[in-house]
């Protein structure tokens, strides 16, 4: 088996061409990057552009195709298509999806804010767009796919409850009756949109499904929920399953997220990491974490972050094989390293997204080199 | 209280340059009136100013005084909320008046108004000390920080400060620790001949019980959606209990009746009155909702007062 297997975690800047203005300049970055990553007639598309005879449908198929070559001329061993149908991970999952109502947008930091939706009845799948968007990457991917999905834990803590609030608010203990009405809301978007997707992707043969759940441990007496959830939406389906936790608070994962039903969990580590070379703690401070899979025994693949996405800085190959080579040594099995970015690449530009998966890919190349 | 989505559009400009500070400030006093004013059309008895040039609750003290910086982006509790961490790189040093740069006092003439400051050691507990060499020195100088702000808003004081917090009952505090809230308590208030509440969102508040009603809060707020009332019972309040039954981290609007249920649980415990208020502050909620909440707020507060329920 490969070691140190290349994959990214799902989203990535759009198109050039998915911008508002269709201008010389996006025309001449479409042709860029169509011949550097031999997409197949992108001239085709170039064509188009330039006499304004285009859908907005056939767009995105083209930024599909363009972010599946991206990916997959860097080297990558396991791809996506940039999640370049979705505006988002919250609002997008939360189109399909009926009896929810987006209610404004809510602050998250400073002037940061997002779209948030309430919850006005029980949530149910409304329609399904991710059949067709595994189908169409399916067709064009080279390499193996990985479906990206937000999960129930995150579409229900980051959304408003009006639905299961007025029950609970007749309790005589509001704090007990507010955690039934959550693992309710949790279960049901678990039960009602999740795993109804997830069943029609195992159906149309998708090997690889990514939860992502950045939410999770917003509450920390929550994260049985979230597992829970989980262990709800794979039960008894065969396929390799992810849970893609950033930015989080690893600890408070543990001992709970060793009953997932999951073959993997992907985490963010570069972030929190120095960019010195070497193998000593201090230097890869970022992997500590890795010490607690080991020390509870967990059975996880683990997907750690070796490059971060919120800075333009490319990681050398070489600082990416310190980084793979300290996980593996810290878990004591490298065999259950996968090479990855701390989180979708949505922030930065494609120049540096690229960049980014080929040093991940080169550094993989390298750590492999010094295990062989 | 949130902003509104023009004033978000407005620091998004300021921060691209689009915009002069001048006009940004212009927007934000209009959209605190209209905070103002709306509360006090709903019969909200001590009306907040909406602190709405404050990025988070400990922002200002973060980017003005000194050996404070802004650290990294942390996670606000327990919420989708993240705020500055402060970095405490020197001693804590009071340069200049702080918040009347933050507060549109001008506004507040002659109103009861409430103020909302982190209590110290919570402020203490959200930063990053790398400077002290202990936690109690630099809690005490926050402390006075406090104390000589509030002197800069005379002859506007607030009737009611509120100490937010949540920290004190996050985990069970040390009896050193005890120690260090009451005596930071004491500092901030000396001068300030008004009401001082302790208000603990985000947290089960009978953590910090009974040692809280020492701290000579004449006020102590709590959620009720995370501290069981029952278990005040046994305690006796010589101030007030303030009740957030009105929930801010939620757009479901609560009715009167369900509003009162909450104070009828609320009642068994013994203390010289309730006050009826949010479980928090209202940052996290689309500012539509927020008027609404506080529409509703003022509307049960009436019915109750009237005696319109039984």
């Amino acid at each position: 088996m490969k070691l140190f297997p290349t994959q990214e975690v799902g989203s990535l800047l759009r198109a050039p061409f998915l911008r508002k203005t269709i201008d010389e300049a996006v025309i001449a970055e479409t042709e860029y990057w169509g011949e550097l990553l031999g997409v197949e007639n992108y001239q085709l598309l170039v064509q188009s552009l330039r006499s304004g005879t285009y859908s907005r449908e056939e767009l995105q198929d083209w930024a599909a195709l363009y972010a599946i070559r991206l990916h997959e001329t860097a080297g990558l061993d396991v791809v996506w298509d940039g999640e370049q149908r979705r505006i988002e991970m919250y609002e997008h999952a939360l189109r399909y999806v009926d009896g929810v109502e987006f209610v404004g947008k809510v602050k998250v930091w400073d002037a940061e804010t997002y779209n948030k939706a309430a919850v006005k009845s029980r949530p149910r799948l409304k329609s399904n767009p991710y059949t067709s968007e595994f189908l169409f990457v399916r067709k064009h991917a080279r390499r193996d796919v990985k479906v990206p999905l937000t999960g129930p834990y995150t579409l229900a803590e980051w959304s408003f409850d009006e639905y299961y609030a007025p029950k609970y608010l007749a309790f005589a203990s509001l704090s007990e009756a507010r955690r039934s009405a959550k693992r309710e809301m949790v279960l049901d978007f678990a039960r009602e949109v999740l795993r109804p997707i997830v069943v029609s992707l195992v159906e149309l043969g998708a090997t690889r499904i990514q939860i992502d759940e950045p939410a999770a441990t917003t509450k920390p007496h929550e994260v049985p929920l979230l597992v829970e959830a989980f262990n709800e939406i794979v039960r008894g389906l065969n396929a390799r399953f992810t849970i893609h936790i950033c930015y989080s608070d690893y600890r408070l994962l543990f001992p709970h997220i060793l009953e997932a039903k999951a073959h993997e969990l992907s985490i963010e580590c570069a972030n929190r990491d120095t960019v010195k070379r070497g193998l000593g703690d201090e230097e890869r401070r970022g992997y500590s974490v890795v010490r607690l899979f080991r020390e509870y025994g967990a059975d996880l693949a683990i997907a750690v972050g070796v490059t971060d996405v919120h800075t333009d800085f490319i990681e050398p190959p070489e600082l990416v094989m310190d980084r793979l080579l300290y996980a593996a040594r810290t878990l004591g099995d490298p065999s259950k390293i996968v090479a990855c970015h701390d989180c979708g690449l949505r922030t930065r530009r494609w120049e540096v997204a690229y960049n980014k998966d080929r040093s991940l890919v080169r550094g993989a190349e390298l750590a492999r080199k010094k295990l062989e | 209280m949130p902003r509104s989505e023009t004033l978000i559009a407005s620091y998004r400009r300021l921060a691209a340059g689009r915009e002069s500070p001048d006009s940004l400030r212009k927007l934000a006093q209009e959209e605190t009136h209209e905070t103002i004013s709306i509360q006090l059309k709903s019969g909200i008895t001590f009306a907040v100013e909406g602190q709405l040039l404050w990025h988070d609750l400990l922002r200002p003290f973060t980017d003005s005084v000194g050996g404070l910086r802004p650290g990294p982006l942390t996670r606000w509790f327990d919420n989708n909320l993240f705020y500055r961490k402060p970095v405490i790189v020197a001693k804590l040093e009071r340069t200049a008046p702080i918040l009347p740069k933050y507060l549109f006092t001008e506004l507040l003439d002659g109103l009861a108004w409430k103020l909302v400051l982190p209590e110290p050691y919570t402020f203490y507990s959200l930063s990053d000390d790398q400077a002290y060499r202990s936690p109690e020195e630099a809690i005490l100088d926050l402390a006075a920080i406090f104390s000589e702000e509030l002197r800069t808003l005379a002859p506007r004081q607030p009737a009611i400060l509120q100490l937010t917090a949540p920290s004190i009952a996050f985990k069970t505090l040390s009896q050193d620790e005890i120690e260090i809230v009451k005596e930071s308590v004491r500092t901030v208030r000396k001068g300030f001949g008004e009401k001082v509440m302790l208000h603990i969102p985000f947290a089960d508040a009978s953590k910090a019980f009974p040692w809280i009603l020492d701290l000579g809060a004449d006020i102590v707020g709590v959620d009720p959606y995370l501290t069981e009332l029952k278990a005040l019972k046994e305690y006796s309040f010589e101030g007030s209990l303030a009740v957030g039954a009105m929930d801010s981290r939620n757009s479901y609007i609560e009715s009167i009746e369900e509003l009162k249920r909450i104070l009828d649980a609320a009642s068994t415990v013994e203390a010289r009155s309730l006050h009826l208020t949010t479980s928090a502050d209202m940052e996290a909620l689309p500012r539509g909702v927020s008027i609404s909440k506080v529409k509703r707020l003022g509307e049960a507060f009436r019915a109750l007062r009237e005696g319109d329920l039984s």
